[in-house]
Formats: C-alpha cells, structure tokens, sequence
C-alpha cells in the first residue's frame, strides 16, 4: 500500500475502521488520511463500502472498531463538536423539497449555529458558488435534479467547514449539470478546502482528486495518486494492431523495436506490451511495413484506474 | 433545546407550505365537526317541546279533578304541558280528519282512542278539541265524559284520548295519563264493590274521589345531564375528536421516518446537535398540530353542534394529555417499524383499535372483567371519562383521569424516545 502524501498536513486521520450488519462486514479496517487542502477519492463499486466508511467519518453511523480524528479532535456518533467541522452531501437529496433554497440553507445553518447576517451572507455566498443564487426564492421542488444536486453541495458548505464530505454527488445526473458540479469542487478544492470524495467513475476519481483510495469488499486494497496506482499494476501501455498476412514474421520484426516488452500474435493481428508506447508509434509502423504483412489500424490503450482496479480486484469497476 | 425548536419550526412551516396542517389541523376537524351536526343536528337542538294535551272535562266532579291533578303533577315535571279546553261557540268539524274510533273496554271504564276521527258533533267541547288539534294548538286531548262518577259502577265509563297521526308521541302520552287515571279509577270501583259486599256503608263518590286525586307515588323528575355525563352531542364531539386527533399527530411523529426516507436525516445527524433534539423537535411539532386540531374542534362543535365540553381548564389539560400520549403511543410504533409505510400501517391500526375500545364510536358498558381492563389500555377512555367527570366536577374531578393518561403518555412515549434514539445512534 502507497503511504500517505508527506507534503500536507494530516487533516483527518481515520485508524482501522470497522463496521458490520448482522453477518455482513461492510468495512473491515479501513485507515486513510485527508491532508488541509487535498481532495481525496474513495474509488469503488457500489456495495464496496464507501458510504457506511464515510458515514462512519462524517459521525452519523456507531463503529464497531476504528478510530477518527478531525484536526485531532475526535470523531463519534454521540459526540456534538467534532461534527461543526465537516461538512456533509449526501448521496440522496438531503433537501426539504417544500421549502425554496434560501429556507433549507437558513435551517441548516442554523443548526450549525449561524445567525443573523451572517447566516444570510453565508447563504448568497454558497448559493453563488454553485450558481444557484437567481433561485433562491423558488421551491426545491421545481428545481431540476441537477439544480438539487448543487444545492445539496451549497448545504455542505454553509457552514464553512474543514472537510468537506460528498457522497457520489453526480450520481444520477445530466452530462451538463455533472460539468457544473464538478467544476464547483474544483474551485472549492482550489481554495484549499479538504475534500473526501466518494464515486465508482473512474474518471471523476482521476479528474479531482489528488490521491484515491481503492475499496472494496470493506478494505482499502490500495491508495495514492494516479500515477502511483498505475506504477502498481506494471504501468504498461497495451498495443493492439490490426494486420492479416505473416504475422508471425510481423511479430518478430516488431519485437526488435526498443520499448516493445512482449508481441502476442492474436487472430485478427498482434498485442504488444510497451513502455510508452504513444513515442514509439512511428517505429512500430517501419517495422511492420514490409511484403507480406498488411496493416489497418494500431490502438495504444494506457493503464487507467479501471485496469488497475481489474488488477488489484479481479473485477470491473462497474461489477 | 434550541435544535428542538428549530427542526418544530421548520416542520410546521412545511405543514403550512404544503397544507397538511391547514388539512389536518383545521379543515378536516371543521369538516368533522359539520358532519357530526349533519347527523347529530336534531339532537343539538335540544330536547324539543312537551306535548300539549288538552283537557275536555264534561264531567267537572271531584272525579276528573283527580285528571286535573295528575296532569298538574306530570306537567311540574316537564314532560307535558295542558290546558283546559274551553268552549267555542259553532265550531265546526275540521277538515281532514277522517277515520273511526276505537277504543278497549277496561273493567267498567273505558278509554277509546280516537285517531282522526270526526267530533261528535252533540259535543261542542269536543269539537273545539279537534279544532285545536287540526290547528295543532294541541298534540291529543283526554275527554272525560260527563257523570263519570254516577256512571262508575253502573255501565262501562268511557274516557277518549283524541289524537293526530302527525303527533304520535303526544297522543301516546295522553294514552298513557288517560289509562293511569283509568287504573286508579278501577281500583277505587273494587274498593267500592269490596266494601259493598261485606256489607259496610260505602260513600263511593268520596272514595272515588280520593282515590283519583292521591298524590303520585312516583314522579319522574329530569335533571341536567350535566350533572351525571356527557350528553350525546358532546360525547360524540369529543370522541370523535381524540380519534381524529391521533391520526393528526401519526403524521408528525412519522415524520421521523420520512427524514430518514427522503435522505434528510443524514444531513440531521450530521450537524453538531444532540440526536434527541431531532426526536423532540419533530414530537413538538406533532403536539402542537394536535392541540391545534382539538382546539379548532371544541370551538366548532361548541358552536355548530352546542356541545358542551365543561370546565375549559380542564379540558386544556384532558387535551394537552391526550395529545402527549398520542405522540407517546404514535412514536413508539414508529421507533419499531422498518419503513414509513409500515409505521403508518401499525400506527392507523393501533389507532383505531385504542379508539374503538376507548369508546370513540360507541359508549362500550362497563361489564367488568377483560373488557373493562382494555377499555383502561386506551388514552381515549380516560379522556371521556375525563370530559364526563369535568362536567360534573370541574377541574378536581378530571384530574385522576389526566394523570392516568399522562402516565399512558409517559410509558409509551418513554419506550419510543429510548428505542427511536437508539435508532438514530446506531
């Protein structure tokens, strides 16, 4: 397993985290660190234990083992104080449809506190921030699910808090609204907000986060920034090419070419695995420009976090 | 505290955005209410009128003065009022009274009833009767025949209750009198006979007299129902409004379980306040939609239906009570359901099944034994039998009845605050 990124200062620490259903065991020992000002990604599929991990973080579910600590104040399900200092966006709609925008953020607020003036600038402040501001008056109910989806995030924020917790915010949305989003928490992540973030996209995970932590089946099978996850699973680039003719006198002129690890003959051509393979296009089509050998097209797929989750997991992301 | 009286807030400003208190607190009541003087509505009214009987006394002897007596006692107790019909000069018979008479020969006197019979016409007294009658100046009249006395012993004596068919209980009650004073009459007439044949001297008219003019020896006398229980109207009102009232709060108290449905509760428990203070914040508002709703009822029934709820103080408390056990009972249904739905299901059905055995519907007999311990299971009961002793004895006398139900309130509520807020530290 990567250790934890040495360059920030450890915001939230959660130890060995353990929690069960009955004869289910949702996490099993789950420990990651936060730092002030990283966004950092719980990557998985669905049942894999994110939700019950940060539910346990966020205060709202009893662990049965662990620990978490915010800026070394401790987290519990009983205890009050540590919670003002996270904030949360639940995976579901955690907004009173019957009230408008600016109503559920007063109640929120308040409940963390704010009053007066305050409550009111905080709230134009978070509404701005997710463009939500022009509707403010009008009832939750008439919003769209990607506007509902961005004032769940504003209702997080209120309250300014030193973590902020999103529970697979764009789950459920359209294309554009999932720009809008996304581009909130990077703005957000950019003005030195610590992020904890849970999806199963894998291109949410590599787009926003600066280092991810893989789950599933209740354990953290690995964690650290992209590039480091890709490192652990060879980092290899995967070739296919697709030629008819001698392949086999193909795949021996190919294997000279400098970079070129391993040439698969396949039955609609070769397979080749390389170390950038991108720089060594021109050369493979030299090599494989001959009598004998015709060629239609050549694929060079670089390791992503889905081929390294297949690695560590045996699985697809999606399963 | 002040998470408690936020998260209420909050909840009674989405009653009021989305109608449900409006809804529950103040229309479906007032609804309930006009449905209950639909068909309560006569009863509300009152009691309606005595019946008039008139009296036409042919005969004037010390005889029909007993009538005159006995009408005078049954009038002092309420149940009629009469008057002596007097003369009218060329009096003729009324239209639309047609028929014959009939009539049941009792020993030597006789009472024929005559329904819509035409007067005979060589009595004038008797035809200003049915002139009443038609004009409905009278509900029945009792003719009593003249020389009664002389007639007693001799020939069948016949007294006549004239009636319309538009006013059978006036004419059954003249029925009624007019045969009393026929049986007091026959036992005078034996006494006579009996005195008679054991060879004594008998002055029968005095003895007839007497005997017809004795006082009651039982007198029905009506009191204020006030004074005893609730009369029906009031009963009914507050039956039906402490039935109702659990469904109202059922709506509050399962708003717990929307919050967790709906996502909310996430967010809830997340916030930097203690876990009860959602459970009170959400039962406040329950309570307060409650008292609301009863409190709309009792003013509207008071004033559409003239129900009675008694001592205002001591209904404040009966209904305060009753809403807190409510809540109590409501909450810990849901605290053990797995779904709103569910909650909702057990809640309606525990709801009605207190209600049905609390008497909502229907007064259910104190018969002892199983039953009449079940019947003290249910908040409903006590908050009756609350109302009824208010009405009797004031705030002092319902007080057994409002600590009965907040002991109701504080066990059932008790068992739903510790399992719902287990629920929430899981």
């Amino acid at each position: 397993m990567v250790s934890a990124d040495p360059a920030r200062e450890a915001l939230l620490e959660v130890s060995d985290l353990k929690r069960s259903f009955g004869a289910l065991q949702a996490v099993r020992g789950v420990s990651f660190t936060v730092g002030r000002g990283e966004t950092y990604g719980l990557l998985g599929p669905n049942g894999a234990g994110k939700t019950t991990t940060i539910s346990m973080v966020a205060g709202i579910l009893k662990r049965d083992g662990g620990s978490v600590t915010l800026g070394g104040e401790p987290i519990t399900a009983t205890s009050v104080g540590g919670r003002a200092s996270i904030g949360l966006v639940p995976q579901d709609l955690a907004v009173y449809p019957d009230l408008n925008a600016r109503e559920n953020l007063a109640f929120f607020g308040r409940l963390y506190g704010l009053g007066g003036r305050d409550l009111a600038e905080r709230c134009d402040a978070v509404l701005e921030t997710v463009g939500l501001l022009d509707r403010a008056a009008q009832l939750v109910r008439e919003y769209s699910g990607g506007m509902k989806r961005r004032l769940n995030i504003a209702a997080g924020l209120l309250h300014r808090p030193k973590l902020l917790i999103l529970d697979e915010p764009t789950v459920g949305v359209d294309p554009q609204s999932r720009h809008a989003i996304l581009q909130t928490i990077e703005r957000l992540a950019g003005g030195g907000l610590a992020v904890l973030y849970t999806t199963h996209y894998m291109e949410e995970a590599e787009r926003l986060c600066d280092r991810i932590g893989i789950v599933d089946d209740g354990r953290l099978v690995a964690e650290g920034t992209r590039a480091e996850l890709v490192r652990l699973v060879g980092g290899e680039d995967d070739v296919r090419v697709n030629a008819a003719g001698d392949l086999a006198a193909a795949a021996e002129r190919v294997r000279g070419v400098p970079g070129v690890l391993r040439v698969d003959v396949t039955d609609d051509g070769l397979r080749l695995a390389a170390n950038g393979a991108s720089g060594l296009l021109t050369r493979l089509v030299h090599a494989l420009d001959g009598p004998g050998i015709g060629v239609t097209g050549i694929e060079v797929r670089e390791p992503d976090l889905e081929a390294v989750f297949l690695s560590l997991t045996g699985k697809a992301l999606r399963d | 505290m002040r998470a408690a009286l936020l998260i209420a807030r909050k909840d009674l400003r989405q009653r009021l955005r989305d109608r449900s208190f409006f809804i529950f607190g103040v229309i479906a009541p007032l609804a309930l209410a006009y449905v209950f003087s639909l068909l309560l509505g006569p009863l509300a009214r009152g009691v309606p009128d005595p019946p008039t009987i008139g009296l036409v006394d042919a005969d004037r002897s010390a005889v029909s003065a007993g009538m005159r007596s006995m009408l005078d006692a049954v009038q002092a107790a309420g149940v009629i009022t009469w008057r002596e019909v007097a003369p009218s000069a060329g009096t003729p018979p009324p239209a639309g009274l047609v028929g014959a008479a009939a009539g049941g020969h009792a020993g030597d006197a006789r009472l024929v009833r005559v329904l819509s019979a035409y007067p005979d016409p060589a009595s004038a007294l008797e035809g200003e009767a049915y002139r009443a009658l038609a004009a409905r100046e009278l509900d029945a009249a009792i003719v009593v025949p003249a020389g009664l006395l002389e007639a007693l012993g001799r020939q069948p004596a016949t007294v006549r209750v004239l009636g319309m068919t538009n006013s059978l209980f006036g004419t059954q009650l003249a029925e009624t009198l007019a045969g009393s004073f026929l049986a007091r009459l026959r036992a005078g007439t034996w006494t006579v006979a009996a005195l008679g044949e054991r060879g004594g001297v008998v002055l029968a008219p005095l003895v007839m007299a007497q005997v017809a003019s004795a006082p009651q020896p039982l007198l029905l006398v009506d009191r204020p129902t006030s004074e005893r229980q609730l009369d029906l109207i009031t009963y009914m009102a507050a039956g039906m409004a402490v039935f109702f009232v659990f469904f109202i709060v059922q709506m509050g108290v399962a708003g717990l379980l929307d919050e967790e449905k709906d996502g909310t509760m996430a967010r809830l428990m997340a916030a930097p306040i203690a876990r009860r203070s959602i459970i009170g914040g959400k039962v406040l508002a329950s309570v307060c939609v409650g008292v609301l709703s009863l409190l709309v009822l009792w003013g509207a029934s008071t004033l559409l239906m003239g129900a009675r709820w008694g001592e205002p103080v001591a209904v404040l408390l009966l209904i305060l009570a009753v809403v807190a056990a409510a809540a109590g009972v409501l909450m810990a249904v849901a605290a053990f359901a797995r779904s709103a739905e569910a909650a909702g299901n057990i809640q309606s059905i525990v709801a009605i099944t207190l209600g049905v055995l609390g008497g909502t519907f229907f007064p259910l007999p104190e018969a002892g034994g199983a039953l009449s311990l079940l019947m003290r299971v249910s908040p409903h009961f006590w908050f009756l039998r609350g109302m009824a002793d208010a009405a009797g004895g004031g705030v002092a006398a319902a007080l057994p009845d409002v600590l009965a139900i907040l002991a109701f309130a504080a066990m059932a509520g008790g068992l739903g605050w510790v399992a719902f807020g287990r629920r929430l530290t899981r």
